[in-house]
């Protein structure tokens, strides 16, 4: 493995960027992120992955005193401890975390007394699907149902939260491609465009 | 349905740009290699970027040349031969195919007809180069036409249709690179592209469905005036866009990217982005 490829730096990079390129991906890799979702397992290795890069990197240059900041194994998902609701929410709170989705969405369409938390739950179920709309409409219920129930305001608010997330990630490139000095690097690489051809474009040309 | 998946040129390098359209040439000349000169005219820029990112994935540098073809008969232009093309080829035509039968039956339009015999034979051979995703392609667009003619207005519903296809179409790709792991990351990716591509689609096609009465899940979620539609839709479609996107995005960032990762970059965080806010405010160009 050549850790500065992990960490997508080059070998002559300062202490600064490469510190600066790790936070980076260790943000974008963050158990936070990943947590609960089907992807979780891949997400994890590959934080593993940039960890140790880090840590070869470190221990390259300064023989010891390294210190990797985030760790992959995340905090008690999915725990037992779950506040009241009956024995059926239960039940399919546990088929949840199995995975077995449409047998808990069997379940949840069973029941006839569809409280907060019947909509709170149907709501995660729909969620792993990834039918994102009825999630939302299912969590919205919940909260206003049960306005002060933290575990439901805080799904409806995650949800909410990832949808701005994308947004917000293409405002900010896009502020930041307007000054002269990319006008002038983009003329640059019009030269060298041959040999660029379906080549490694990483590097600087 | 197509032309939704491009990059965001003006943020491209030129040499990116070449690159991109190296790929898209690759992939004509693929079908014309594998299929026939009339299956050309199927030829979409999604199937295009589909071809880019599993060359992106491969250990081998696909091959570069500059040729002439019939559209560019003087000039010679950059064309990427990648291995993964011709997957992207069979993909095209089926989803090419599809998208003319749909067309016949759905608005009974007479070119759609007329061109449905011309592919009858290259239709066939797509199918018997990859016969389980043609099968997975037929079950799910009954199925959406099924769900269609029932009016149905759950958008999850009808988007998941096209999101399974497209990652039926990203996860059998057949390719040693498509690892386990691979195949899990590029299954989540097909998923909320695909279900992006449905509901941008609905979302631009909002004020031309209603003139025409077609089918259209938004319309069936919205009431009120021609004008006002797309307004009344704006929040609910904006999350359903986003999420999509961010998911499509966190599973991007696990593949295993070899190279032209800041043409990828630019498609994934600002070609879509772009068509995203464009779908949403109604101000697409006639391209899509």
């Amino acid at each position: 493995m050549d850790p500065y490829k992990v960490l997508g730096v080059s070998p002559s990079a300062t202490d600064a960027e490469i510190k600066a390129a790790y936070r980076a991906l260790a943000k974008k890799y963050h158990p936070d992120r990943y947590r609960g979702h089907d992807l979780e397992d891949l997400a994890s290795e590959r934080l593993k992955e940039i960890n140790e890069a880090y840590e070869m990197i470190q221990r390259e240059r300064q023989g010891g005193g390294y210190r990797t900041e985030y760790s992959g194994g995340s905090s008690s998902y999915g725990g037992t401890s779950y506040g009241t609701g009956s024995a059926q929410f239960a039940d399919v709170r546990r088929a949840v975390q199995m995975g077995d989705l449409s047998r808990a969405d069997a379940m949840l369409d069973a029941m006839t007394n569809r409280n907060a938390e019947w909509h709170y739950l149907k709501g995660t179920v729909l969620l792993r699907k990834g039918w994102y709309d009825g999630a939302r409409q299912h969590f919205g219920t919940a909260c206003r149902m049960d306005p002060t129930n933290a575990e439901y305001a805080n799904a409806y608010q995650t949800l909410n939260r990832s949808a701005t997330g994308y947004g917000q990630t293409y405002y900010g490139n896009q502020n930041a491609g307007s000054n002269v000095c990319n006008i002038c690097g983009g003329l640059l690489c019009a030269d060298c465009c041959c040999e660029c051809m379906g080549g490694d474009c990483i590097p600087c040309c | 349905m197509f032309g939704y998946v491009q990059p965001l040129k003006p943020e491209l390098k030129v040499k990116e740009l070449e690159a991109y359209k190296g790929y898209y040439c690759g992939l004509c000349k693929a079908i014309r290699d594998r299929y026939s000169h009339a299956a050309r005219f199927l030829l979409n820029y999604d199937c295009a970027v589909l071809s880019l990112l599993l060359a992106s994935m491969s250990d081998e540098m696909p091959k570069v040349a500059r040729e002439r073809c019939a559209a560019s008969p003087v000039k010679r232009k950059i064309v990427v031969h990648a291995q993964e093309a011709s997957y992207a080829a069979t993909v095209n035509v089926l989803l090419g195919c599809a998208k003319i039968a749909d067309n016949a039956a759905d608005e009974g339009s007479l070119p759609a007809k007329m061109l449905m015999p011309l592919f009858r034979g290259v239709r066939r051979r797509a199918e018997s180069d990859a016969p389980e995703l043609a099968a997975e392609f037929s079950a799910r667009l009954e199925a959406l036409r099924a769900l269609e003619k029932a009016r149905c207005a759950d958008v999850d519903a009808v988007s998941a249709e096209f999101g399974h296809l497209l990652a039926a179409v990203f996860a059998s790709a057949p390719f040693g690179f498509v690892d386990e792991g691979a195949k899990k990351a590029l299954s989540h990716f097909g998923y909320h592209l695909g279900r992006w591509i449905y509901i941008a689609d609905a979302v631009h096609d909002i004020e031309k469905d209603a003139k025409s009465g077609s089918y259209n899940v938004y319309l069936l979620r919205s009431k009120g005036e021609p004008d006002k539609l797309r307004a009344a839709i704006r929040e609910e479609a904006e999350f359903n866009l986003h999420i999509s996107l961010a998911e499509a995005c966190k599973a991007y960032e696990l593949l295993n990217i070899k190279r032209d990762k800041p043409l990828l970059d630019n498609i994934m965080y600002m070609g879509l982005a772009k068509t995203t806010e464009d779908v949403l405010k109604g101000e697409t160009n006639g391209s899509l």
